[in-house]
């Protein structure tokens, strides 16, 4: 099974009425994930998904307080999850649809 | 064989003690965590503890009924949005989770301990998919080697090694710990802790290979 990953990025209306506003990137190109330097942020690293060899896709989270460890938890479930399919939403702010009760936003970053 | 996610608590816990505190406040600094920790619900969800050493010429609240050692405030704390700077509720003001100073500073020692993740680094969870090996690095360290996370990869690729220290030539069954996780799909699922050194937790309970800690490095192409 292919399994793809949503974000919707930093809107809260429409997804859909600019570059960037949303990201679907296949699961087999998420390496690593871990707290982002404040209390309310985890960064979740890909593989490029432009495939240039020498960069990174990076989705950043925003979060309650101190729940880094449970948004990790929650997205780590979701990844494990078997929709049929495959269609995982992990951050979809536009629609209010998250994998994790504590998540608000989705922010991109491509380098 | 589906990918497993691997979590490594990298940082042990960040600390700051209050010795002969005189205010009914304390004020973390980067001393705690550098960065310190923002958001007012910080310490109700969980993200630290503020602990005092019992003295009789404190005032408790109703829930707290310990009469020595280190005695637990938080439920009576608020930290400030941004500053944070942690306010202690008086047991005048709050009857069940206040707590009131000695006026004598010398018996006012205080703690506040990290208790989850958040500095950049604390912890990373990694995909299994991106273990590209494991090597014995000494008679108490084992070398696991993941694509690395700035996701360069080619001819030359970044490469992050995270190394967990356990018993004496307890390598091997470290080794076969980990892939007994990482090969089991019926009962593993979501984010399996290898070793978290804030929360000093393990991969097993049985803990065959002793695992103590475990560190990081990123090398980069």
């Amino acid at each position: 099974m292919i399994k793809t990953l949503y974000f919707s990025i930093n809107t809260l209306n429409d997804a859909s009425d600019g570059a960037d506003d949303a990201l679907l990137i296949n699961a087999d190109r998420f390496i690593a994930m871990g707290p982002a330097g404040t209390t309310q942020t985890t960064a979740m690293y890909f593989l490029d998904r432009a495939n240039t060899g020498a960069a990174e896709t990076i989705i950043t989270l925003t979060h309650d307080a101190g729940r880094s460890i449970e948004v990790m938890e929650d997205v780590c479930e979701a990844m494990s999850g078997e929709p049929r399919d495959g269609f995982i939403v992990i951050a979809d702010p536009s629609s209010g649809d998250f994998c994790s009760p504590y998540i608000s936003a989705a922010e991109l970053t491509q380098l | 064989m589906r990918d497993k996610y691997l979590y490594f608590g990298l940082n042990a816990a960040g600390t700051e003690a209050f010795d002969n505190h005189t205010a009914q406040t304390v004020q973390l600094t980067t001393g705690f965590v550098n960065p310190i920790p923002v958001g007012t619900d910080y310490l109700a969800n969980g993200g630290a503890k503020v602990t005092v050493t019992y003295n009789a010429n404190h005032t408790y609240g109703t829930a707290y009924t310990a009469t020595s050692g280190e005695i637990d405030i938080t439920a009576g704390c608020t930290i400030h949005a941004t500053s944070a700077l942690i306010t202690i509720a008086t047991a005048a003001a709050d009857p069940v989770y206040g707590w009131t100073k000695s006026s004598t500073g010398s018996e006012n020692n205080l703690d506040v301990t990290q208790l989850k993740p958040y500095d950049t680094g604390d912890g990373y969870v990694y995909n299994s998919k991106y273990l590209t090996g494991v090597s014995v690095a000494g008679a108490t360290t084992t070398a696991l080697h993941f694509q690395g996370k700035t996701g360069d990869v080619g001819a030359t690729h970044d490469l992050d090694t995270i190394t967990v220290t356990h018993g004496s030539a307890k390598n091997k069954e470290f080794i076969q710990e980990l892939t007994d996780v990482i090969a089991d799909d019926n009962k593993v699922s979501g984010m399996v802790v290898v070793r978290d050194d804030m929360r000093d937790l393990n991969l097993s309970a049985q803990n065959a290979s002793v695992i103590a800690s475990v560190a990081q490095t990123a090398t980069a192409s």
